[in-house]
């Protein structure tokens, strides 16, 4: 009578032992989607958070390009625009192999009159992200009057 | 007969526990899900704002550009009369999408409205002078919501004094 007990118990936790495998299988792949959810939503936040810093920065100043080249950003021309590089690690600290790119795209633009329309645009891209997905995109236009003293 | 003191497992116990953790890791999962869920969203809010209000701060820098380029154009047809200046920038002014122009002293006052499409809008009063080194000044630059406020009255509430 013991030894049947004794084997309907192991069968029993035979059974619950593979279904918690089972079960635990399952719900922690919901954690991991949950914590890659989460991890995308904070890079995502760091990187507006970036880039409106950057765009304000360029807003707020006459010469932007000439900021850019003194803090040793790559650039690269193409046709009326170039595009201003930095790399960045998963932290948003400055770094040479850093997966995340933050880009400036300047295009200067005269206006009829008399000034200067700066086209820039500023973008964060994960480069490690499916060979790259852009996390945050803003445009920074800034329109600088070309007036000179005494003339209308 | 004598009674056993012998720790003993009845059958079905362990499973009764089984169930009860995996409901627990089930429910705690859910929530952790939803929570992220929930960040995912709050996250994509925010950029849309924050997008939404730099495209409308750039549409409102390329306006800026054709102000300037009307009240050029302005000026060199009106010569030195500082009046056939002003009547001529306020017909052109008019033209412009979403512009407002109004006398205002001596001068015009343009206003300048770009809609953010999120119930919001930013609002540009431009100070137009009849004559001087700037051809415009930006007296307010804000961004506004489209709907204006309406506070509910129906509640008696202390006024303070």
């Amino acid at each position: 009578m013991k030894t049947v007990k004794s084997r309907v118990f192991l069968v029993e936790l035979i059974l619950v032992i593979l279904f918690f495998a089972l079960s635990t299988a399952a719900v922690l792949q919901l954690f991991m989607a949950a914590n890659r959810q989460s991890e995308r939503s904070e890079l995502r936040t760091q990187a507006l958070v970036e880039a409106q810093n950057m765009a304000e920065r360029l807003r707020n100043t006459e010469h932007p390009q000439t900021v850019l080249d003194k803090e040793g950003w790559s650039a690269v021309a193409s046709g009326p625009s170039t595009c201003y590089t930095r790399r960045y690690d998963r932290a948003f600290q400055p770094s040479g192999e850093g997966e995340i790119v933050l880009s400036v795209t300047v295009e200067q633009q005269n206006s009829e009159g008399g000034g200067t329309l700066l086209k820039m645009k500023v973008a964060v891209e994960d480069t490690a992200d499916n060979g790259g997905r852009t996390l945050c995109s803003l445009d920074a236009d800034r329109y600088l009057p070309g007036w000179k003293e005494g003339a209308r | 007969m004598k009674a056993s003191n012998r720790f003993h497992i009845g059958t079905g116990v362990s499973s009764l526990i089984m169930i009860l953790v995996v409901l627990c890791l089930t429910v705690f999962a859910v929530l952790s899900y939803t929570t992220a869920r929930a960040d995912a969203a709050l996250t994509q809010k925010s950029l849309d704002a924050a997008d939404a209000y730099y495209r409308a701060a750039s549409r409102m820098e390329r306006t800026l550009a054709q102000v300037d380029g009307v009240l050029a154009a302005a000026a060199e047809q009106a010569g030195d009369s500082q009046t056939a200046y002003l009547a001529g920038a306020k017909e052109a002014l008019l033209k412009l999408d979403g512009a407002k122009a109004e006398q205002a002293g001596e001068g015009l006052t343009l206003i300048l409205q770009q809609d953010l499409g999120d119930g919001r809008t930013l609002r540009a009063v431009l100070d137009i002078p009849p004559a001087g080194d700037a051809r415009y000044r930006i007296e307010s630059y804000k961004l506004l919501p489209v709907q204006n406020w309406n506070p509910d009255s129906d509640v008696q509430v202390w006024p303070g004094e």
